[in-house]
């Protein structure tokens, strides 16, 4: 079966002026190559400065990739149109507090995608917005509301919602579980479950938390300075690491100080 | 012995709606020595109760507190002179996001040199004399290097010439410990060391907070909203939810007999290696979301969400305390 995101040798280089005429290309992420098959989710780990965030932008579409293709259920994704990449790759940014737009309503900031890339009338739309805060679990009050009334939490809910609203087939989710508290961080992770679970939707995400990772995701891609150093099923990379920075970043996570 | 002593300290604000009680009676025991974790989402009110131990406090705050002893000074009785005093030579904090609490405009040897004591005639008179009996006194330039190889940063001629803002998260965490444990204080308190940094660096910031302890003997103050990360660091824990302290004791007594149901929702966040969850299963939370400060429910401020909430819930619980594990709670859990 065809697999519904196929990337492969995708590579971004960065150009740096190092004096008055001369230029280098400093290379951000790649060759990179993987697969994402339908409701699946890729987490992407590694330490700061490795391309992580890069790499997700560039599926995106917001970076220009150097080299290399990505084809979504086959097709070149560069052949699209952008409404047709919108509808099948929507991208949901770190700190939603900032991505939000504080003068529209969140009414407004929902409809905004919905009459750009489709054809739905007004009362469709309506009804779409409506179904869409349903699934994230926010009141239809809410529509009246400006960002900066909003909890964190809910920030994040609308930014969910926004991703949401077109339906798409992959969501980029750039380090969104951070900022958020622990409890909250919880109920946002069983929400994109839950989306995932109703709509079969899949997700390319960006963390830190390896617990967190181990449980929500299905493969795991480990990026070092770059390169692709590990890739394969949670299960597997988390019980038996074979590269040494995977051993790093696994043990670092609550090490114990009481032996 | 109790290091830092605190009775019912309460905090209001005004605001434009009136006076709110931001924190409720929250009273706190750190034992000399120790490293005490204050633990609580945001919101709940760690670094106001940070703030007010140290009188850092604006002046629409009304402070009470029937009892806060540092050692054997009454903090409540000094003037703000003396409070500041105190400030940096027995108390020091680190704060959160240390690259925006670190001045920007200046390079970061001028702060570091802020922080230790004054080059005064007296003391470059000693230092000569010093030279002349051959008794080692350090000069100041030495005095830094060695604080900052303390917290771990070995290219220090480097990171002395940088400003904040070229230097990564982590090394500025490292750099602001560098600066509060510059005068051997008693007491560092920690506010939330570790946020938004990524797990290398959490683990090496607490790595070296741990260190300090055990070494120097310094007595920890570590406010967190992370419980599973804390936990495993200190030895006392304190919850705190919405300005209410729910329970505080040592760190068995919290994890093996807990008795507030919000330690039992907390201690169900910390996920890790162990096969309890099922992949992709559904994380326990606790419903509903966190009131705001201006809407708090009267009583138990975690009635309308505590799974085990009854009618008195609506009047506030008494502090009850058992063999130093202290809850407040109408009906607590694991009661033998």
């Amino acid at each position: 079966m065809q697999p519904l995101l196929n990337v492969s040798n995708l590579s971004k280089s960065f150009k740096h002026i190092s004096g008055l005429w001369t230029s280098y290309d400093k290379l951000a992420f790649g060759p990179v190559s993987f697969t994402l098959d339908k409701a699946q989710t890729l987490a992407i780990v590694g330490e700061s400065g490795s391309g992580k965030s890069a790499l997700v932008r560039t599926i995106a579409g917001l970076l220009k990739a150097s080299s290399g293709e990505i084809y979504l259920k086959g097709q070149p994704f560069a052949n699209l149109t952008s409404q047709q990449q919108c509808l099948s790759i929507r991208m949901i940014f770190q700190d939603p507090s900032s991505s939000l737009n504080p003068k529209m309503t969140v009414g407004k900031i929902l409809n905004a995608p919905l009459s750009l890339n489709t054809d739905l009338t007004p009362t469709q739309r309506y009804q779409q917005i409506l179904n869409t805060l349903k699934l994230v679990g926010l009141l239809p009050d809410y529509l009246d509301f400006y960002p900066n009334m909003l909890s964190s939490v809910q920030m994040h809910q609308v930014a969910i919602a926004r991703a949401m609203i077109l339906n798409p087939d992959i969501i980029l989710l750039d380090e969104i579980l951070t900022t958020l508290d622990i409890s909250l961080r919880f109920k946002i992770v069983n929400l994109l479950l839950d989306i995932q679970k109703k709509m079969g939707t899949s997700y390319i995400f960006v963390a830190h938390n390896m617990y967190l990772v181990r449980h929500m995701s299905d493969k795991i891609m480990v990026l070092h300075e770059g390169k692709v150093i590990e890739k394969g099923p949670t299960e597997l990379i988390c019980d038996s690491p074979q590269q040494e920075q995977t051993k790093y970043l696994l043990l670092n996570h609550h090490p114990d100080y009481r032996k | 012995m109790a290091l830092l002593d605190i009775r019912n300290l309460s905090i209001d604000i005004d605001t434009a709606q009136g006076k709110i009680r931001v924190i409720d009676k929250a009273s706190l025991t750190i034992v000399d020595g120790s490293i005490h974790g204050l633990i609580g989402e945001s919101g709940s009110g760690k670094t106001l109760i940070a703030k007010a131990i140290l009188g850092l406090h604006n002046n629409n705050w009304t402070v009470t507190v029937d009892r806060m002893f540092l050692g054997k000074t009454d903090l409540t009785k000094l003037s703000q002179k003396e409070r500041r005093k105190i400030l940096g030579q027995e108390i020091s904090m680190i704060f959160q996001e240390p690259s925006s609490y670190l001045d920007p405009s200046q390079k970061i040897r001028a702060q570091i040199k802020s922080v230790l004591p004054k080059q005064t005639l007296k003391r470059r008179i000693r230092r000569i004399l010093g030279k002349i009996k051959r008794v080692d006194i350090q000069s100041t330039r030495l005095q830094i290097k060695e604080l900052l190889h303390k917290v771990g940063i070995q290219n220090d001629l480097e990171v002395l010439n940088c400003y904040p803002h070229q230097l990564s998260e982590g090394v500025c965490q490292k750099v602001m410990i560098a600066m509060a444990i510059a005068n051997n204080p008693r007491l560092i308190i920690a506010d939330e060391p570790t946020t938004a940094m990524e797990a290398v660096t959490q683990s090496q910031i607490f790595r070296l907070l741990y260190k300090l302890n055990q070494l120097n003997n310094t007595t920890l103050l570590i406010l967190s909203n992370n419980f599973a990360n804390t936990s495993n660091l200190s030895d006392f824990m304190t919850l705190i939810y919405c300005g209410q302290t729910v329970e505080s004791g040592s760190y068995k007594q919290i994890m093996e007999s807990s008795m507030h149901p919000y330690t039992q929702a907390m201690i169900k966040t910390i996920i890790n290696n162990d096969k309890v969850h099922e992949h992709k299963s559904e994380l326990y939370t606790l419903p509903g979301n966190i009131p705001s400060s201006n809407q708090l429910p009267i009583g138990c401020r975690l009635g309308p969400r505590c799974p085990r909430a009854q009618r008195t819930c609506v009047t506030n619980p008494t502090l009850t305390i058992k063999k130093g594990h202290s809850f407040r709670c109408h009906y607590p859990l694991n009661l033998s």
